[in-house]
């Protein structure tokens, strides 16, 4: 693993509120661009549009995926570009996979991937069973109304692994579910094997 | 003693240009002074190497230099089937006087060096290779910076830190003796490349003290060169009376 001499080190809480805090400012960033669109006249579709004048709401949480999963990205491919440095040459998409499970998710969530499975035909469905995002989340309805309201939560990770991915020549699709709380589903269709 | 670098070269996932510079003696004398790179422009095209009395273009020297980045690219391609573990490509090709030496990261990008050909380049070359790497990486990471695997990089930051790791290699192994640079410098134009690695030297330098002495010295004696000059003159007027007492004798 690679070990930096000049470290300059930080608590990891930090990292966990940046993320929580993360989906509201996009939330919120959207919709002062969504106004700015709708200000200005036919910059954003009618049919998008509600009678009130607002951005629709699937429009708003297609504009807040794009944007949370971007930043992700970006950030994946960071990481991968200083963290795989010193390693052996991955030969195939499952070696690629290994260490994103290992050695990545070990980097951002300090834990590994619980379960990985493949197809060996492109899909790889990634399991992670307390996944550290989710550890402290509930609402007072409990149940489908946490599943629902965690799932923005998810878009992140999404990004960074889609981010990782593509700057290991790996093209890929990336989709997040769950089910129970604490778990955390990625399914990953790779495009392309190289 | 080893051979200094004369091009550097990044080439992203796609085989796409990323980053090209060169470090030839002929640009670094040449990008001071526009009016003479206009007047000799297309002289020598078999030049590339070692630096020679004449000047080229650096818009010459940069088309070669892709040309030759772009070779290395098949290389690359030929060999990483063979290739499992390691970043290091060593040697890929000698041409026109150009040893090409390349490094691949796990990411796909693809390092060229280009030294003047000559010396047999042992194991150090790793370290060059992984301080561009490591400056890669920073650009990277750097969050003001937009990735684009299409562009080329541009970055002030990056440039100074290629440079910096470039001219510490480059000072270290003095390729010119201090008759050659003079030579050189009085020749070629008063403010030469020589003066700047002089500065690079002093600050970059990780070898040992004697390396670094040794540099100064030898750019200084060459950056002084025109010293010479008024110190003749001086001796010319000294020497005309004694040679009017020469001939009076």
């Amino acid at each position: 693993m690679y070990t930096d001499p000049h470290a300059i080190y930080l608590n990891l809480s930090c990292l966990d509120f940046l993320l929580v805090e993360l989906i509201p400012m996009s939330e919120r960033v959207v919709e002062v661009i969504g106004e700015r669109k709708t200000s200005n006249g036919n910059a954003m579709p009618a049919i998008l549009i509600e009678k009130d004048g607002r951005i629709g709401e699937e429009e708003r949480r297609g504009a807040v995926f794009k944007h949370v999963e971007g930043l992700g990205y970006r950030v994946g491919q960071g990481l991968v570009e200083r963290f795989s440095q010193d390693r052996p040459r991955f030969t195939d998409v499952l070696d690629v996979m290994k260490f994103i499970c290992k050695d990545l998710w070990h980097l951002i969530f300090r834990k590994q991937i619980d379960n990985l499975k493949t197809n060996h035909r492109g899909v790889y469905v990634l399991t992670d069973n307390s996944f550290r995002l989710l550890m402290r989340m509930s609402t007072e309805v409990g149940g489908l109304d946490t599943v629902t309201r965690a799932q923005p939560y998810l878009w992140f990770p999404c990004g960074v692994l889609r981010g990782a991915l593509a700057n290991l020549g790996v093209q890929a699709t990336v989709v997040a579910e769950t089910t129970a709380i604490p778990v955390a589903v990625f399914h990953i269709q790779a495009l392309r094997q190289d | 003693m080893v051979s200094r670098i004369y091009l550097v070269a990044l080439m992203g996932r796609e085989n796409n240009p990323l980053y090209v510079r060169s470090f030839a003696p002929e640009t670094a004398s040449t990008s001071h002074d526009p009016d003479s790179t206009g007047v000799s422009s297309y002289d020598d095209s078999s030049s590339i190497g070692p630096p020679s009395a004449k000047v080229t273009t650096s818009r010459d020297t940069e088309l070669r230099y892709h040309f030759l980045a772009h070779i290395s690219l098949d290389v690359f391609a030929a060999r990483l089937p063979q290739k499992t573990s390691d970043s290091d490509f060593g040697l890929l090709f000698v041409q026109d006087g150009m040893a090409m030496y390349g490094w691949m990261t796990n990411t796909g990008v693809k390092i060229v060096l280009g030294f003047a050909s000559g010396e047999i380049i042992g194991s150090e070359i790793r370290s060059i290779f992984r301080a561009i790497h490591f400056a890669y990486i920073s650009l990277v990471c750097n969050p003001f910076y937009t990735m684009d695997e299409r562009r080329p990089i541009h970055s002030r930051k990056f440039d100074i830190n290629i440079g910096r790791i470039v001219n510490a290699w480059n000072g270290t192994t003095p390729t010119h003796t201090p008759a050659e640079s003079i030579s050189r410098s009085s020749a070629a134009s008063p403010q030469s490349s020589s003066n700047i690695s002089a500065t690079s030297t002093v600050y970059y330098s990780n070898a040992s003290n004697n390396e670094t002495i040794e540099g100064v010295v030898m750019s200084y004696s060459g950056s002084r060169s025109p010293s010479p000059a008024p110190s003749r003159s001086a001796d010319g007027g000294i020497t005309a009376p004694t040679s009017e007492t020469v001939l009076a004798s």
